[in-house]
């Protein structure tokens, strides 16, 4: 990565330095995450409403004054997933413990038993970083292929087909009047320069080791597998 | 990577998939938009009228604080009459479609709902996933629409009846359980529909069914459902339809106001742990096990508690009070089994989806009909038995006095008689019912020992069922059961007898290949190797091509038994060569049987010899994307069929694609290290990776030996070769490299035990007895060596012309020269070099030999030949350091001098580290009779690097002397000197001289002429004839001379 190319860190520092470009940025990309850890936490329990409460106190909770954010520490294990996770997670206790005292004993919530069941939960937290990534990684690529022509965006275009409207190879030939191999072969093509963007994007969230960055990838695919 | 489907250069079940399809597979963003546009739409269409609706209100707002409207809400179309049902988002009117006047019924949100998206895109959902499902067992979505006041609607056929729930709580006797199983049944051919669309319900529960009037039976409230993605969709439809996609959203379903995604008490463990991704088809097929569950035993599987408990205890799968109670409830097994199967916590466990429990109820409800009619067989047998008994028992009265006594016995054993046999039923049924359990489970494990088990339970049950206790029904279902039972475990058996041979097959090809590279003699290899096709049941040597053909696509291993093929194929070209056309037959049978179009074009290229196509295809940019037996078939064949580069490269990419492939990183180790001008590290590097890959071949860790010899790496090469051998003791290659690598690194004795063994192993091999002759002569047997050697040659020259290597020839005349050069007779040594170089005129064989026939020549005074051959030896190898070196240092004696400094300077510029040029150089621009030639400062340079490079060498430090004394740094050179003297251990008459001008230059006049008279006291001794030396002799003189005068 060059010198000077903005990182997760670089984000997460200038938040916390309150520039307001990155905390637009910060929320840009965290809110999605953020919001389905607090889904799948208070699934079925009747309380939507204090979703948005809780992803806006976790916000608060990073940029205030001596917030989460002033403590980072870009050297710490398993990078900013790990730190943002802990944040959310607090935050949930409190809005869970808030709740627990007002809340009459008949109410549907929360079953206490999966409220602890933070395997899970942090497996959805993790899945949703994951997606949120590679729809980044998607759009570093679409966003690439528009500046290197008609081949390149024809890769974009194969990929959309064959996922987003589950189209066989053979299908998309068909439909361009090309040769099932010749799109074969530009559908990997298009794989390998999807994965060069992913990691790319998972660069920005690891940029200390290409080792890390390449640990993450793994678990990536193997999240949305 | 699939093989042999042309749709399929990609692996559909690579994991990148999964991250593929989240990244492009849902446009939520576009989704959403385009509900909100809708929505909006239908806004714009009722918004002209929502004033008239407030009016009617009595000009009040719609409220948000009331649920319940205060009259029946307006909709152009339909006339709504009552409110029918509530759920957590809608109430349901019975309605009226005033234009196609017909009974509706219509789902309108509540009047708190509209504004929320979450629960508008589950209404719009809804409406689009039911709209779409055609199928008679789901209630048709016929319109969505937008009420006076805004809140959509969506009209839906009025179904008339009870739902299953009611039908469930009004229930009485078996009868009624009758039909609700049929009604199950139809739920589940519902559900099952929905499947093949790709559509999971995820509310499943009694209430959710409506059963009409006229028994017909509907699924009903979408609103939950899901639209899996196209992985996993197991089948289709019949028409081959699916319902467009309605992405996940998880906000909306987890969180809907009110709602539990699902019911708790029919909620699966997936489900109540809110693991959204994890809902498929079987968290259906477990909403169905729930209803099944209430059917036969009254209640959902999860009763009891508050609904946060159930939902908890559904989450941990904690069904075993539902388990008891299926146990409990004397239903038949066959439904108690498939409920409990549905039911299993673990999604694995349970059937895939509703088609499969589907066609178990059908089974069921057929085996019961068979057994009605079996039962009311059973009773007509009865009756005719009844009734003959009668009339032997009216004969019977006549003689009823005379056996008073044996009747009242009758009746005393008649009474045991009938408690045996209901023992023996309740036997037979528990038989049975372990039978059906043990064939459960062989299905579910598979495999010849699950189904041994499951025939042994129904013999057992086949055995217990004594035609003369039990009835036709229990003989017939027993019958069946091992009918069954024994029929699956005969396919079972084939099925595992065919899976031993195939894993025997590969491994058999796996070990003959191995082998083919540590013994390399093709004919006792091929013969296994065409025992092993035979084996397998392909006679390759009789068969039709197309017949092998044909068989080979049929085995489940089909691409290995090609890449066998393709393998022996390119063996057999090796080494009996083009003319014999064996190997053509061998690659026509794998390219027939071979789908794969990369690897037939490459086959067709070969067999038509078309060398363009074959390079083209070596540079093919796609190469990354292909399987790995392409590239391994692409490079292997290439590197050995002349396109050597062509075939490092596609091992290159081989390698980048596949790097924990064994085959990539030893072919690209190997070749690597057959490449004079590629890195030795990467070599080693590769072979490494292979040896980790594959730590039990043998062949990975003897070219790793190899490569590290070649890098002069003997230690880790002979613990490599050590591991060969431990592996392969058997292959006298394997000792050939131990013994190369033990000679490398001056173990010379080792090296003849290996080499004695590999001579043992192979008698016949050239290569080995021209190894053990280097070894002897090494370990000082010159004789020993040089019979060995003469072996060799004989072995080669009797080879068949066709298998005879040049090459190989010459290096063994190379190796009988250096033998005898070693013996002085270099007359002889001459001879074989001159031989060696008449059989491989080429580098790199040619350049040594260029060089060692130059050595022996000047050996023997013939420096002008010499030079000749050093020069040659310069031209065909002009990156050959010590060939500049020779020709340096010939050049010298030669006194040409501007060639011999050229010379040095290149061996120099070739190898920096070269200490012999750089001692050579400094000595000569120090000492060289050609004055203007001399450069001191140069030769201090040189000289001093060469002591620091090697500072246990006098030679250097008597040319750091010279070098110093001829900078005028006397103090320096005569310390130089003097440690020359010391390393010499004598002092040499040159060392003398100029230690002796050294001094003189210091002013030490006496030490000096004790210097020179020593220097003189060894001319008259030894009488030198070197021109050097006199010449040093003759300054010495002169210098003593002067001293006297």
């Amino acid at each position: 990565m060059a010198l000077g190319e903005p990182t997760c860190w670089t984000v997460v520092m200038g938040a916390a330095a309150g520039r307001r470009a990155d905390r637009n940025e910060f929320a840009r990309r965290y809110e999605p995450v953020i919001r389905a850890y607090f889904c799948a936490r208070w699934s079925g329990s009747g309380r939507r409403s204090e979703i948005d409460d809780a992803v806006q106190d976790v916000f608060v909770e990073c940029f205030k004054a001596g917030g989460a954010l002033e403590r980072v520490d870009s050297d710490r294990p398993g990078g900013f997933r790990s730190f943002l996770f802990g944040i959310i997670r607090n935050v949930a206790a409190r809005f869970d413990a808030k709740n627990q005292r007002g809340e009459s004993a008949t109410t549907d919530s929360v079953p206490s038993d999966l409220e602890s069941s933070e395997t899970s939960l942090s497996r959805v937290f993790d899945r949703a970083w994951a997606r949120a990534l590679v729809r980044e990684a998607a759009a570093l690529y679409e966003a690439r292929a528009g500046n290197l022509g008609d081949d390149a965006h024809k890769r974009v275009e194969i990929l959309r087909l064959r996922f987003r409207e589950d189209m066989p190879i053979r299908e998309i030939a068909k439909l361009w009047g090309e040769e099932v191999v010749q799109v074969h072969r530009e559908y990997a093509r298009a794989r390998i320069e999807f994965k060069d963007s992913l990691m790319e994007v998972i660069a920005f969230q690891h940029p200390h080791s290409r080792k890390e960055a390449e640990r993450e990838c793994d678990q990536i695919i193997q999240l949305l597998s | 990577m699939l093989e042999g489907d042309s749709d399929q250069f990609v692996d559909d079940q690579d994991p990148l998939d999964g991250v593929l399809r989240a990244a492009f597979g849902g446009d939520e963003g576009r989704e959403e938009a385009s509900t909100a546009r809708f929505i909006e739409s239908l806004r714009r269409r009722s918004r002209s009228s929502s004033d008239e609706f407030l009016r009617e209100r009595g000009g009040r707002s719609p409220d948000a604080g009331s649920d319940a409207p205060i009259e029946p809400p307006r909709a152009e179309r339909y006339r709504l009459f009552e409110e029918i049902a509530r759920g957590g988002i809608g109430t349901v009117w019975r309605g009226r479609d005033v234009d196609l006047d017909r009974d509706v019924a219509v789902k309108i949100l509540l009047d708190r709902q509209p504004e929320d998206p979450s629960i508008l895109r589950r209404f719009f959902d809804e409406a689009k996933i039911g709209g779409q499902l055609q199928h008679p067992g789901i209630v048709p979505v016929y319109d969505i629409g937008a009420l006076s006041d805004g809140r959509p609607y969506l009209a839906m056929k009025l179904v008339r009846g009870r739902t299953l729930a009611t039908m469930l709580a009004a229930r009485s006797g078996s009868d009624s359980q009758r039909e609700l199983i049929g009604i199950f049944e139809q739920v589940c051919q519902a559900v099952a529909y929905a499947h093949a669309c790709g559509v999971v319900h995820r509310d499943l529960k009694p209430a959710n069914v409506m059963v009409g009037a006229f028994g017909e039976v509907q699924v009903m409230d979408w609103g939950l459902s899901k639209v899996l993605d196209g992985t996993r969709r197991e089948a289709r439809a019949p028409e081959d339809r699916v319902v467009e996609s309605v992405p996940e959203r998880e906000t909306s379903v987890r969180s809907s106001a009110g709602l539990v995604m699902g019911t708790p008490g029919y909620l699966s463990p997936e489900q109540a742990r809110g693991d959204v991704d994890d809902v498929d088809e079987r968290t259906d097929v477990f909403g169905l096990g729930a209803i099944l569950c209430e059917i036969l035993t009254g209640e959902p599987p999860i009763t009891g508690g508050a609904p946060r408990a159930r939902t908890t205890r559904a989450a941990r799968g904690d069904l075993m009070a539902a388990t008891k109670r299926l146990d409990a409830c004397g239903a038949d097994s066959d439904l108690v089994g498939l409920a409990k199967a549905c039911l299993s916590p673990a999604k694995s466990d349970r059937p895939n989806n509703a088609a499969y429990v589907a066609q178990a109820v059908v089974s069921h409800l057929a085996s019961a009909e068979e057994r009605a009619h079996a039962a009311a067989l059973a009773v007509t047998a009865a009756s005719a038995r009844a009734s003959a008994e009668r009339r032997a028992r009216v004969l019977a009265v006549g003689l009823a006095v005379t056996v008073a006594l044996g009747a009242a016995a009758f009746v005393f054993f008649e009474r045991g008689r009938r408690e045996r046999l209901a023992d023996a039923n309740r036997a037979v049924a528990q038989a049975i019912d372990a039978a059906q359990s043990a064939i459960a489970g062989a299905f579910e494990r598979g495999g010849s020992a699950a189904w041994a088990e499951a025939v042994a339970a129904a013999r057992s049950a086949s055995a217990l069922a004594r035609p003369d206790e039990s009835d036709l029904d229990t003989l017939g279902r027993v019958a069946k059961l091992l009918a069954q039972a024994e029929s699956s475990e005969k396919n079972a058996r084939a099925d595992d007898d065919r899976r031993a041979r195939d894993r025997r097959m590969i491994e058999q090809l796996d070990h003959i290949e191995e082998r083919f590279t540590i013994l390399t003699d093709l004919v006792p290899l091929d013969a296994e190797w065409a025992a092993a096709f035979r084996e397998y049941g392909l006679d390759l040597d009789t068969m039709d091509p197309d017949e092998a053909a044909a068989q080979i696509q049929l085995s489940r291993i089909a691409t290995h038994l090609v890449v066998a093929l393709d393998y022996s194929a390119l063996q057999l070209r090796l080494h009996l060569g083009t003319d014999d056309v064996s190997w053509e037959k061998r690659l026509r049978i794998a390219l027939r049987a071979d789908a794969d179009p990369t690897r037939r074009r490459f086959r067709e290229a070969i067999l038509a010899n078309d060398r363009d196509a074959l390079r083209r295809m070596a540079s093919d940019p796609n190469l990354p994307a292909m399987p790995a037996v392409t590239l391994e078939l692409m490079s292997y064949w290439l590197h050995n069929s002349g396109f050597t580069a062509e075939g490092l490269s596609v091992a290159r990419e081989y390698q980048h694609a596949y790097p924990g492939d064994f085959y990539a990183n030893f072919y690209l180790g190997d070749w690597l290290n057959d490449d004079a001008s590629a890195n030795r590290v990467d070599a080693i590097r590769f072979l490494t990776a292979a040896t980790a890959i594959r730590p039990l071949s043998p062949k990975g860790w003897t070219e790793l030996g190899n490569a590290l010899v070649l890098r002069g790496d003997y230690d880790a090469a002979i613990e490599s070769a050590r591991r060969a051998v431990a592996i392969a003791p058997e292959s006298w290659l394997v000792h050939l490299g131990l013994g190369e690598a033990l000679r490398f690194k001056g173990d010379a004795q080792g090296a003849v035990v290996e080499e004695q063994e590999a001579v043992r192993l192979a008698p016949a091999n050239p290569q080995v007895r021209l190894a053990l002759g280097c070894a002897l002569q090494d370990s000082g047997d010159l004789h020993g060596g040089e019979a060995e050697v003469r072996r060799g040659i004989e072995l080669l020259a009797a080879e068949p012309i066709e298998k005879r290597n040049p090459g190989d020839a010459a290096m063994a005349h190379a190796a009988l020269a250096d033998v005898l050069v070693a013996q002085e007779r270099l007359q002889e040594a001459t001879n074989e070099y001159r031989e060696a170089l008449h059989l491989e005129p080429s580098v790199p064989t040619a350049v040594a030999a260029h060089q060692n026939l130059g050595a022996v020549l000047k050996k023997q005074g013939y420096l002008d030949d010499a030079i000749l051959e050093f020069r040659e030896a310069v031209r065909l190898d002009p990156q050959s350091a010590i060939a500049h070196l020779n020709l340096a240092k010939d050049s010298c004696y030669m006194s040409d001098f501007r060639t011999a400094i050229d010379e040095f300077g290149q061996t120099l510029i070739l190898e920096p580290g070269n200490v012999g040029a750089m001692d050579g150089l400094a000595w000569l621009r120090a000492t060289c009779p050609d004055v203007s030639l001399r450069d001191a400062a140069v030769a201090l340079n040189l000289a001093s690097r060469a002591t620091k490079s090697d500072p246990s060498n006098g030679d250097l430090w008597y040319t750091l002397g010279i070098a110093r004394y001829r900078t005028g740094d006397f103090i320096g050179s005569v310390e130089a000197l003097e440690q020359a003297i010391r390393l010499h251990r004598d002092a040499r008459p040159t060392d003398c001289v100029f230690l002796a001008m050294a001094k003189e230059g210091l002013g030490a006049h006496e030490q000096a002429v004790a210097w020179y008279e020593k220097v003189l006291a060894w001319t008259r001794a030894h009488q030198p004839t070197d021109d050097e030396l006199l010449r040093y002799l003759d300054e010495a003189e002169a210098a003593l001379r002067l001293r006297r005068d």
